[in-house]
């Protein structure tokens, strides 16, 4: 993979992912660039993203123009704070339902529990608000955060005499409210009673995000489940249906089958579109598993991973530690080695160009060398 | 008696083994009481210690010391007042008292981490482990049984939780001890509650300043 930055009139989606989390960018075309998510690189505690955009000559500081956090979860948010910290001109977007007074109560309960303790559960989220808050005073009182609802435009840009929109496609006015009742409900704080932090789905409330620039448009489906009614996927189907539709596809939720819906291949996105995923190798159950796979590959022919779901032998420093535990740990291993899979297209092409860097692969080779695992 | 609040001092044990360095701000313990604990502490680890070695005949014996802690639910007057079983005094959720029960024979090696439920199964569970104090610090992922942290089924995925391995040697018999301390936020008084709701406010003028 060569350190070229795309053309002018370039689109670019660059997804990077090490086995768990996943981290997105996007050249919207005349060196502007978003971030959607973020990982970690667990070999050396880089951010993939924001290594990668700096490789190729972007100047972070001044052409990211917006960092998304699309939902709550370790794997899609662990580091954002220091990309948003790199990302010095960005404004930072995020599910509406992370911008409630009931969640702000939970960030500051969870800071008491984690006085006198190591790891916050939030942190990446107070971090966040400290930086878009040092950033509106600096800026005499602009504005560095939005919050993402369905149908909202996030950006809009004029690139090459055309329009260039960056719009949230979810989370619905359903699913806010949901999350809502959910951070309510947390937030019966009772004297001398211990209680559990607050625990919604994250994925029901995702930000998907529909991006049209430079004529070709993208749609990138962070972890949005099918449902629940008037939620997720069905949510989207239901309010929205694009003029033309997308040839590139983020796939959702690292290819579980709860978050695809058939009809998102039909309405929203061209007939074998290029599908890019990255894989979840923490859980029990590694996704894509050799099901996902298959299914995904009867969809497209053009689908690339950033890794092979499969659980890698143990690599010399993930031994000692597992010597430690002797008996006790099972399955004992570390998320990988991160890959980037790169898809570019000029304005005016029809075909994207894909490069992949390793582990990055086909998803059909993916498929052939994932054993015996089903859903 | 004399009551000191404790926001960043350390407790000693009276060899010199650390306590946590740092305990939650605006926890009050009497220094009568936390000896009390330490005293109890110590017999009852010299007891299992004793047990312990004595059912072992192996160089490696493992043993695993699991258990969530139980924080306990007393009002911080009651805390100060009441006698406590020496059960609470040892699952009250401020103080190592597991590091404490080690502190009569040379450690010959420990370990920490930090881990975090990323998932849970019917027999196991699976967590993301990140070695605490000086050198590599690279994450693992492993599963457990989850017995070891879930004896009231009640974790949930996202929960955090502590790891300790300790080697002992006692009478030239190594003995590696693990123990597993779930960590339970919110056993909040009420000045922890009322911190809590004016510095929400706080943030979330913070957050409507904002947002577009």
């Amino acid at each position: 993979m060569n350190n070229e930055p795309p053309g002018l009139n370039s689109l670019e989606v660059s997804i990077f992912g090490p086995g768990k989390g996943e981290s997105v960018v996007v050249h919207l075309g005349a060196n502007k660039w978003i971030i959607v998510d973020s990982c970690v690189d667990a070999s050396d505690d880089t951010l993939p993203a924001v290594r990668y955009l700096k490789s190729i000559g972007v100047s972070v500081e001044n052409d990211v123009l917006m960092v998304l956090g699309t939902h709550a979860h370790d794997d899609h948010i662990v580091g954002i704070s220091r990309v948003l910290d790199e990302c010095k001109s960005a404004f930072y977007a995020c599910s509406s339902a992370l911008v409630q007074e009931d969640f702000a109560a939970v960030l500051e309960e969870d800071l008491q529990a984690e006085l006198g303790l190591r790891k916050s559960s939030y942190s990446e989220f107070r971090k966040v608000n400290d930086i878009t808050n040092e950033r509106r005073i600096a800026a005499n009182g602009k504005r560095f955060m939005k919050r993402a609802v369905e149908d909202l435009p996030l950006l809009d840009l004029q690139i090459n005499s055309g329009l260039c929109r960056v719009t949230a496609l979810s989370p619905s006015h359903e699913a806010v409210t949901r999350m809502i009742h959910k951070l309510a409900g947390a937030n019966v704080v009772i004297a001398g009673k211990p209680r559990r932090p607050f625990r919604g789905d994250p994925n029901e409330s995702s930000v998907a995000l529909w991006i049209e620039s430079l004529g070709h448009r993208v749609l990138l489906g962070a972890d949005l489940l099918k449902g629940p009614s008037g939620c997720g996927w069905s949510g989207i189907l239901t309010e929205f249906s694009p003029v033309e539709r997308a040839s590139l596809f983020k796939v959702p939720h690292h290819g579980a089958p709860n978050a695809d819906e058939e009809m998102v291949w039909q309405k929203l996105l061209i007939p074998d579109p290029v599908a890019l995923l990255a894989p979840y190798r923490a859980g029990r159950n590694p996704r894509p598993n050799r099901t996902d796979i298959e299914r995904i590959s009867q969809r497209t022919s053009q689908a690339f991973i950033t890794a092979s779901p499969d659980v890698r032998a143990s690599r010399s420093r993930v031994k000692k530690q597992k010597v430690a535990f002797g008996n006790l740990a099972m399955n004992v291993r570390q998320t990988g080695k991160v890959g980037q899979v790169r898809a570019r297209i000029q304005l005016g092409e029809s075909k994207w160009n894909i490069e992949l860097l390793a582990p990055a692969q086909e998803l059909s080779s993916a498929g052939r060398s994932t054993r015996g695992r089903n859903s | 008696m004399t009551t000191r609040s404790n926001d960043s001092q350390s407790l000693q044990a009276h060899d010199g083994m650390a306590f946590p360095s740092t305990l939650p701000a605006n926890r009050k313990y009497t220094e009568d009481y936390t000896d009390s604990i330490r005293k109890r502490v110590s017999e009852r680890a010299h007891s299992e210690a004793t047990e312990s070695i004595s059912s072992s005949n192996t160089t490696d014996a493992r043993e695993l010391v699991a258990g969530p802690d139980r924080s306990d639910t007393t009002s911080e007057s009651a805390r100060v007042e009441q006698n406590p079983s020496i059960e609470d005094a040892l699952s009250t959720g401020f103080i190592d008292v597991r590091s404490a029960e080690t502190i009569q024979w040379p450690i010959r090696g420990a370990h920490k981490w930090e881990g975090r439920v990323i998932e849970i199964g019917d027999e196991v569970f699976t967590a993301e482990l990140t070695p605490l104090g000086d050198g590599d610090r690279s994450a693992i992922i492993a599963e457990f049984r989850n017995g070891v942290l879930n004896e009231d089924g009640q974790i949930q995925s996202g929960d955090l939780f502590y790891v300790t391995e300790q080697r002992v040697r006692f009478r030239g018999i190594l003995t590696t001890q693990y123990s597993f301390r779930l960590r339970i936020s919110g056993n909040w008084t009420f000045k922890d509650i009322q911190e809590i709701n004016e510095r929400s406010q706080r943030r979330w003028a913070m957050l409507q300043d904002n947002v577009e």
